[in-house]
């Protein structure tokens, strides 16, 4: 037998190189780094392994726990986010005139930055502003949304579930897209009502999205609302909106206290990790699998 | 050209199954080999091994008089039409046709020359700047036919081609595909498991089971002496009917339920091995078409008498389905993939299926007699499954 | 639903939506031309004549057009790279049998759910430890590296619509793999590759954080940087600060429209989940 000789393909390792080389020396080792910094006094400079100590201090300072809630707090964003880009999707889906344009203009926000929107919203909301103008026609202007810790927290909350329904809808449409229709007509048939095919056949069948969606929105609200919370609040007033990436956020780069923060942003994807998996097993996916 | 010489080739996919097990077969230069079989009897694993497509476990694959096994695709020059077409989505059909001509770097002017001719071949000609979306499954299959033989490969290979089309059209594909191979005169292996499609296409056919190859010959060899009671009962159509029967100690005399067939000294004498069955059950294969009405034209030694259930009239030929007190062996689990127990697959009535002259004086619910040919009758031992010749 | 006043209902609550979702553009754009007393008179007025002083204003007190320039500069070249490395990748992990390529992609995905901040905080010690703070080059690496899990992810759920059977024709057919991904992935994915590049140029140009901490000196700023300062600074002056948020959302506007039929097609097509 004749042995021919076995030439190595190499192309897959090639092709996977500029991606490994990136993700790897950009974000496997800087998680590494964290990883290990999270036991240190790091201060940039300067770095002690001080085991534990970083950690028993985020646990001792009582800023953390107000922050902690205020994350909390803003994941009522979620729910309203979830509404509001299922009442979209399922409004678009009915095709009525023009439904394309809508479908078009819903998407604006998501194009836009969390800065903008920020911007934007607290422009609105600012004393003598449009919102507050418009109040005063109801006799019940000057008040100071941004000053005040619940009303600035709906601020931002509005803010988010504005900038995040476009998407939403974009993820429910596609999988609504994917039901059969030949249900709606059957049930059509069996003279349900508008109502009842949402809730017996349109949502379920997209149970696993709606899933998808919170859990994606809730890893959002804990890990991304830096931008809002920078343009909006501040994180103020007081500490009232600031979230756990926001405070992480300044405890490292404006304080310059890198070990602490460290060990913050590991407690932060901690948080975020147990969230997910609560999530996914207290919502077990009902997603009828249609197709192949 | 070349020939495909497949030897003792065996595939283990990385799950631990064994799809292919010992396969050897040997496709000559210009021959159109077919490997019929049932679903999931390893006929894909097998054309993707000569393919290039999925590693060879163990065994030797030559292509002409090279060593085939760790050459790519490209480099065996092989040609390929898929079951779904898989044509380029982003191509029209000449480019299609041209996409292998191209990435060999022929000159663009000998391109269009063969896309030109293969399009000719196949009526393709006005389709050439469509979008293979647009076109019927007839069409499509022209084109993944095209792209076949454009390249002039050194060998030809087919997984279920026409099994996407409608019946009227896969009857008439089978001869176009046939008159092309025969005008590009390349060895071609061509899967399929429709054993009518294998019986007409074939120069030979393997039948395939379970990943064992259980027999490759010509059609008629395969249908006239089948190797096993598989063989038997896949190909042909009717299939052949199978009783569970007992050779007489003295070998003359089959027992078929409660009916006694005389077969005569002769019938010891036509197939020797039955000796050692005296007074031994075995499998009794009978042919539809070797089942006639017992009568003047056609006096036999031995008669078996049947119910006749149903009759089917099919204009030139009367379908006759009866049923006898002897119990069947079932053909229909033969299609599994597993191993499996044939003999256990026993009814307590055995029905079977004679085909007769359309004139015949058979009514349904009523009794006949059949003419029965011990040189006709095909047996096979119950366990082994082997015939017995 | 089909009698016609559920269906005109239907079309006026679209409506309305779509008000809140034009509305603020119309806002920015409106006012960006107004003076700064007009507004205060009444924020819902409409321009009684063009007056660009905003726009004069903006460009006189911070280099706006420069901040423009900085994020395009960083953006496009992080969204061709990220997206090329994306595709490349998916492109193994959806059609070449490879040991580990599971392996290799789920570790990618889990990586994806980190925080930002995780991977950023040593990545910016490093950074200005090296003197490179304020430089361009690590901040396009950094937005590459970061946007190439998800656009892996999403890459390798487009591709998998592709039949292997075609790209085992084109094996067939002769074609190396190089030839293959050239030939035949990217072209039937080309639609798919597109709506990513776009995600991910939305992504890294509507970034703040990242931008904030790496590039922060006034002659590298990106634009988000420069908006989130322009508000602090103008927030009596509104119409200078909505000019700036015009312009600053301007490019990303001008790519949606003029790519909405590819872009929304793309989204559509399960390509983000
Ligand atoms: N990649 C694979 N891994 C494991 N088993 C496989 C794989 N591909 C096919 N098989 C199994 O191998 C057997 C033969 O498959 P195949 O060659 O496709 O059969 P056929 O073409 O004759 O229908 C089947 O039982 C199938 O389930
Ligand atoms: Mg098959």
């Amino acid at each position: 037998m004749v042995k021919s000789r076995r030439r190595k393909n190499v192309f897959p390792y090639v092709a996977l190189l500029p991606a490994a080389v990136l993700v790897l020396g950009l974000m496997v080792l800087p998680i590494g780094a964290t990883i290990w910094h999270s036991f240190t006094n790091w201060d940039g400079v300067n770095s002690k392994f001080i085991g534990f100590k970083n950690f028993e201090l985020i646990f001792h300072n009582p800023i953390i726990y107000s922050v902690f809630v205020n994350s909390l707090i803003f994941l009522i964003s979620v729910p309203l986010i979830l509404v509001a880009s299922l009442i979209a999707a399922v409004l678009v889906y009915e095709k009525v005139l023009g439904w394309r344009v809508f479908r078009f203009l819903f998407f604006i926000p998501m194009v836009l930055s969390p800065v903008i929107i920020g911007v934007l919203f607290s422009t609105f909301f600012l004393p003598g502003g449009a919102v507050d103008q418009v109040l005063r026609v109801f006799g019940l202007g000057n008040f100071s949304w941004l000053g005040n810790p619940w009303s600035a927290r709906v601020v931002v909350i509005l803010a988010l579930v504005w900038a995040s329904f476009g998407f939403g809808m974009v993820v429910l449409l596609s999988a609504m897209s994917t039901v059969d229709t030949a249900l709606y007509d059957a049930a059509a048939i069996d003279g349900a009502s508008w109502w009842r095919r949402l809730r017996s056949i349109t949502i379920p069948m997209i149970s696993g999205s709606l899933q998808f969606l919170s859990v994606i929105n809730v890893i959002y609200t804990f890990t991304s609302l830096f931008a809002f919370v920078y343009v909006i609040t501040a994180g103020g007033p007081g500490f009232s909106t600031t979230t756990v990436d926001y405070y992480t956020y300044i405890t490292t780069f404006e304080n310059g206290q890198f070990g602490y923060g460290a060990a913050l942003a590991l407690l932060l994807f901690l948080i975020v990790l147990m969230l997910t998996i609560a999530q996914v097993k207290l919502f077990p996916n009902r997603e009828v699998q249609q197709g192949s | 050209m070349a020939s495909i010489s497949i030897e003792e080739v065996s595939k283990v996919y990385p799950n631990g199954f064994n799809a292919v097990r010992d396969l050897s077969l040997n496709v000559a230069e210009g021959e159109f080999m077919v490997m019929v079989g049932p679903s999931g009897c390893g006929k894909t694993t097998a054309l993707r091994m000569v393919a290039g497509l999925e590693e060879i476990t163990s065994g030797t694959l030559r292509i002409g008089d090279r060593v085939a096994n760790q050459l790519t695709s490209k480099e065996r020059d092989v040609a390929m039409v898929f079951q779904n077409y898989a044509l380029y989505p982003h191509m029209s059909v000449a480019e299609n046709i041209a996409f292998g001509l191209s990435l060999r770097k022929t000159p663009k002017v000998e391109i269009k020359q063969k896309v030109a001719e293969a399009a000719e071949i196949l009526g393709l000609t006005s389709l050439l700047d469509q979008k293979p979306g647009l076109l019927s499954g007839g069409q499509r299959q022209r084109v993944a036919m095209g792209r076949a033989i454009v390249r002039d490969p050194s060998i030809f290979l087919m997984d279920e081609p026409l099994s996407n089309l409608d019946a009227k059209l896969r009857v008439q594909m089978r001869t176009e595909v046939r008159r092309i191979q025969r005008r590009i005169g390349v060895a071609t292996l061509y899967v399929t498991h429709d054993q009518t499609e294998a019986m007409t296409m074939g120069d030979r056919v393997a039948v395939m089971r379970a990943g064992v190859l259980q027999q490759c010959d010509q059609p008629q060899v395969l249908y006239n002496q089948p190797a096993n009671l598989f063989v038997a009962a896949f190909i042909g159509s009717p299939a052949m009917n199978l009783f569970d029967a007992t050779l007489s100690e003295d070998g003359t005399t089959l027992r078929l339920g409660s009916q006694d067939l005389a077969m005569g000294e002769q019938l010891i004498q036509l197939r020797p091995g039955l000796a050692a069955y005296r007074g031994r059950r075995l499998v009794v294969g009978l042919r539809a078409e070797d089942l006639p009405v017992y009568g003047n034209e056609n006096a036999a030694q031995a008669v078996l008498k049947a119910h006749v259930e149903t009759t089917e009239n099919l204009g030139s030929e009367l379908l006759v389905h009866f049923s006898i007190d002897a119990a069947r062996v079932g053909g229909e689990n033969l299609g599994d993939t597993g191993e499996l127990e044939i003999v256990a697959a026993i009814d307590i009535i055995g029905e079977g299926v004679a085909r007769v002259e359309p004139r015949a004086p058979v009514r349904a619910g009523e009794d006949a007699l059949f003419a029965v040919f011990p040189e006709r009758l095909h047996f096979f031992d119950p366990e082994s499954q082997i015939a017995v010749s | 639903m089909q009698s016609r006043l559920s269906r005109g209902l239907v079309f006026v609550v679209l409506c309305l939506i779509g008000v809140t979702t034009v509305y603020p553009l119309l806002f920015m754009a409106l006012n960006s031309m107004r003076s700064t007393q007009a507004f205060e008179l009444n924020p819902f007025g409409l321009p009684t004549h063009l007056s660009l002083s905003s726009y004069s204003a903006l460009f006189s007190t911070v280099p706006f057009f420069q901040s423009i320039l900085h994020s395009l500069f960083v953006v496009v070249p992080a969204v061709i790279l990220a997206t090329f490395a994306s595709s490349l990748a998916a492109f193994v992990f959806t059609k070449v049998p490879i040991k580990m390529g599971n392996v290799l992609f789920w570790t990618m995905l889990m990586i994806m759910f980190m925080p930002g901040i995780v991977v950023l905080l040593p990545l910016y010690v490093e950074v200005a430890r090296t003197g490179l703070s304020n430089n361009f080059a690590p901040a396009i690496l950094i937005y590459t590296a970061i946007n190439i899990p998800y656009g892996t992810y999403l890459l390798r759920s487009n591709f998998r619509s592709i039949p292997d059977s075609v790209v085992e024709a084109a094996r067939v057919d002769g074609a190396s793999w190089y030839k293959i991904y050239l030939r035949v992935i990217l072209p039937i994915g080309k639609p798919g590759i597109i709506t990513v590049g776009i995600l991910t140029f939305l992504n890294i140009w509507n970034d703040l954080f990242i931008s904030l901490v790496l590039l922060h000196a006034p002659n590298t700023e990106m634009v988000t940087p420069t908006l989130a300062q322009l508000s602090g600074k103008y927030t009596s002056n509104i119409p200078v600060l909505m000019a700036g948020l015009l312009l600053g959302a301007l490019p990303t506007l001008i790519l949606y429209f003029a790519t909405a039929r590819v872009f929304i097609r793309g989204m559509l097509s399960g390509a983000v989940r």
